[in-house]
C-alpha cells in the first residue's frame, strides 16, 4: 500500500495540482489569482514530466569519475532538459501577463475581470 | 542553394540586434524586417527544385536523426514556409509606411513571430514544435498591445487560453515520450501503432487542444475577434496568414504523420464544419469590420480542416489550395480594411461609406480579395472553390457538401455589403491621410489572377504536399533512413 502511494503519490498529485489549477482559470474573477492558477498548471504538468523520467534509486545523469557511464544507473535525461525549457517559458508568460495586468489596472483601476468590458467570456 | 537553417537563425539574429539598428538610424528597423523576410523568400526559392525531388533533412550539431533534434523540409513544409515568409514580406512592405511608437521592439517581435512560425512548420521534433508555438504564442501576445487602447484586454484573453493550451499540449507531449520514448516525430510514428488505445484517445485529444488554439478551432477560438480587432493591422495579418497556416500544418502533422486514425479524421470534421457554420453566422452579424474578417477567418480554418480531414488525396489537395488562397487574400483584405479604417477614422462597416472613389487603391485590394473568397471565376478562390466541391462530392459526402455550399452563400452576402457600402453610397465623412500599399495590392492581384488563371503554378508542390500528408511511412524512412 505504502509503496503504491510513493510510485502514484507523483503521478496523481501532479494531476491534481494541474486539474486545480484549471479549475482556478476557470472560477477565479481576479486576473492576478488567474495567473496564480496557471502558475499552478505550469507547476503540475512539470512535476509531472520530471516523475515520468524517474528511476528508483539511480544518479542524475552526469558522467564523471565516481559515475562512470552506465545508463541503467541514471535518470532519463531527457524530460529534465524539457522541464527547464518549460521552466522558462511558463516564467516568461507568467512576467508578460504580469506586465498586463498592471497596464489594465492602469487602465481600469480594477482586477475583477467581470468589470472590464473586453474581457467578458 | 542556401542552407535552410538560416530562415529560422536569421530572423532570430536580426530580431535581437535590432536595437543596434535603431541606434545607428531610427529608420533602419523598418527595412531590416523587410530585408530579412526578402532573404528567407530567396532561401526557400533556392532549395525549390531540390526539395521537390526529395525532402531535405537537416540534422543539428552533426548527429543522426533519431539521437539530434532534426529539421524536416518535405514539399508541405516548403508551402507552409512560402506563406509565413511571403506573409511577413508583404506585412513588412506595409509596415514601411506605418509609424509605431516602440518601432524597433515591433519589428524584433514581428521577426519573432515569422522565425517562429517558420520553426514550427520545419521542425521533425515534438517538443521543438513546443517551443516554437510558445515562441509565436508570446510574439503575438506582445505584438497585439501595440495598438494600445483595448487591445491590453484581447492580449491578457489571448495569453490566458494559450498558457492553458500550452499546459495541456506538454501534457501531451509527456504521455507520448512516456510511452514511445523519443521526441522524434518519425520515431513516434513508426511506433505510434504500440500506443494503448486509451492512452492514444487522451494524447490526441491534448494535442488537439493545444494546436487547436493555434489553428483557431471551434471551441477553441474566442480570442480570435478579439485579437484581429484590436490588434495593429500588420500583426492581424500576420496571424490570419502565417500563425493560423502554421496551426493547420502542425495539426496535419500530427494527425496524418503521427496518428493517422480514422475515428480521430471523424472528429476533426465534425470540428471543422462547427468551425466552418459558427464563423459564418456570426461574420454575417457584424458591425464592425476587423470583427467580420476575424470570424471570416475563424470560418476559413473550419473550411480547410473539413477538407482536409475527408482524407482522400482530392480533398487535401483541395484544402492545401484553399490554405494558401486563404493566406494570399486575407492578407490583402486586412491590410486594405487597415488603409480604410484609418481613412474614415473608424471600424463599423456603415462608416466606410462611399471610400471607393477617394482610397480607389484599398478598396480595389479589398474588392478584388473579396472577389477572390467569394470564388469568382478567373481568381484563385475559384479553383479551390470548384476543387473543394468536386473533391467532398466524390468523397459522397453531400451534407459536407452542402453545408460548405450554404456558408459560401452567407459569405457572399456579407462580403458584397461591404463592398456595395465602399461603391454604391455617397462619402459623409473627410477622409484622413494614410498608408501607401500601391505595391503590396499590385503583388498580391497578380497572385490573386495568376493562381485563378493559371493553377497549375503550384500543381507540383500541391499533389508533392498531398501524397506526403497522406502517406506517413515515406515520412518516417526517409528520416530514419536505415535504422
Amino acid at each position: 500500500m505504502l509503496n503504491f502511494l510513493e510510485e502514484w503519490s507523483f503521478f496523481g498529485g501532479s494531476i491534481l495540482l494541474i486539474f486545480i489549477g484549471l479549475y482556478g482559470v476557470l472560477s477565479r474573477k481576479n486576473m492576478i489569482k488567474i495567473l496564480i492558477s496557471l502558475g499552478l498548471m505550469d507547476t503540475g504538468v512539470n512535476l509531472l514530466l520530471v516523475a515520468l523520467g524517474y528511476v528508483e534509486a539511480a544518479n542524475a545523469p552526469i558522467i564523471n569519475s565516481v559515475n562512470p557511464s552506465n545508463a541503467a544507473a541514471f535518470v532519463d535525461p531527457i524530460p529534465q532538459a524539457l522541464v527547464l525549457t518549460s521552466i522558462v517559458i511558463g516564467t516568461a508568460v507568467l512576467a508578460l501577463g504580469l506586465a498586463l495586468v498592471m497596464k489594465i489596472y492602469d487602465k481600469y483601476s480594477t482586477l475583477n475581470i467581470s468589470e472590464i468590458r473586453g474581457l467578458k467570456w | 542553394m542556401v542552407n535552410l537553417t538560416l530562415i529560422i537563425a536569421l530572423p532570430l539574429l536580426m530580431a535581437f540586434t535590432m536595437p543596434i539598428f535603431k541606434m545607428l538610424n531610427s529608420k533602419l528597423p523598418k527595412f531590416i524586417a523587410l530585408l530579412t523576410t526578402a532573404f528567407n523568400l530567396i532561401v526557400l526559392s533556392s532549395n525549390f527544385t531540390e526539395i521537390m525531388a526529395a525532402p531535405l533533412i537537416l540534422e543539428l550539431g552533426g548527429w543522426q536523426a533519431p539521437f539530434a533534434i532534426n529539421l524536416y523540409v518535405g514539399p508541405l513544409a516548403l508551402v507552409a514556409a512560402f506563406l509565413i515568409n511571403g506573409s511577413a514580406f508583404i506585412l513588412s512592405i506595409y509596415n514601411l509606411s506605418q509609424d509605431y511608437q516602440f518601432d524597433d521592439k515591433f519589428y524584433l517581435l514581428f521577426l519573432m513571430i515569422t522565425a517562429g512560425a517558420s520553426g514550427m512548420v520545419m521542425t521533425g521534433d515534438l517538443f521543438n514544435l513546443f517551443v516554437f508555438i510558445e515562441i509565436t504564442s508570446i510574439a503575438a501576445y506582445s505584438l497585439t498591445t501595440f495598438a494600445g487602447g483595448s487591445s491590453y484586454e484581447a492580449s491578457f484573453k489571448y495569453l490566458i487560453i494559450g498558457g492553458v493550451g500550452s499546459v495541456f499540449l506538454l501534457l501531451g507531449i509527456g504521455f507520448t515520450y512516456s510511452a514511445v520514448g523519443s521526441l522524434n516525430l518519425a520515431e513516434i510514428a513508426a511506433s505510434a501503432g504500440l500506443i494503448n488505445p486509451l492512452l492514444l484517445q487522451i494524447t490526441a485529444l491534448l494535442f488537439l487542444i493545444g494546436i487547436g488554439i493555434e489553428a483557431e478551432l471551434f471551441p477553441l477560438n474566442f480570442w480570435v475577434p478579439d485579437i484581429y480587432t484590436e490588434a495593429p493591422t500588420a500583426v492581424s495579418g500576420i496571424m490570419s496568414g502565417a500563425v493560423s497556416a502554421a496551426g493547420i500544418y502542425a495539426l496535419a502533422r500530427i494527425f496524418f504523420t503521427l496518428f493517422p486514425a480514422q475515428q480521430f479524421f471523424n472528429y476533426l470534421l465534425v470540428i471543422g464544419v462547427i468551425t466552418l457554420i459558427m464563423g459564418e453566422l456570426i461574420a454575417y452579424q457584424q458591425e464592425n469590420i476587423k470583427r467580420m474578417l476575424a470570424y471570416s477567418s475563424l470560418a476559413q480554418m473550419g473550411l480547410i480542416v473539413t477538407v482536409i480531414s475527408l482524407g482522400t488525396e482530392a480533398a487535401v489537395k483541395a484544402g492545401l489550395f484553399q490554405l494558401i488562397n486563404h493566406s494570399i487574400l486575407k492578407v490583402l483584405l486586412f491590410i486594405s480594411a487597415g488603409v480604410l479604417i484609418s481613412a474614415a477614422g473608424s471600424k463599423k462597416i456603415k462608416d466606410l461609406a462611399g471610400l471607393g472613389t477617394k482610397k480607389p487603391t484599398a478598396a480595389f485590394g479589398f474588392t478584388i480579395a473579396a472577389m477572390g473568397i467569394l470564388g469568382v471565376p478567373f481568381l484563385n478562390g475559384f479553383i479551390s472553390k470548384f476543387m473543394i466541391i468536386s473533391s467532398s462530392l466524390n468523397a459522397d459526402q453531400f451534407l459536407i457538401t452542402f453545408l460548405i455550399l450554404a456558408a459560401a452563400l452567407i459569405e457572399i452576402a456579407y462580403y458584397l455589403k461591404v463592398v456595395q457600402k465602399l461603391y454604391f453610397e455617397d462619402l459623409e465623412i473627410e477622409v484622413k491621410n494614410t498608408a501607401v500599399i500601391t505595391v503590396p495590392v499590385i503583388l498580391l492581384t497578380l497572385l490573386i489572377i495568376g493562381l485563378g488563371v493559371y493553377p497549375q503554378l503550384i500543381a507540383e508542390p500541391l499533389e508533392k504536399a498531398a501524397a506526403e500528408i497522406l502517406n506517413n511511412s515515406r515520412y518516417i524512412m526517409t528520416v530514419l533512413g536505415g535504422i
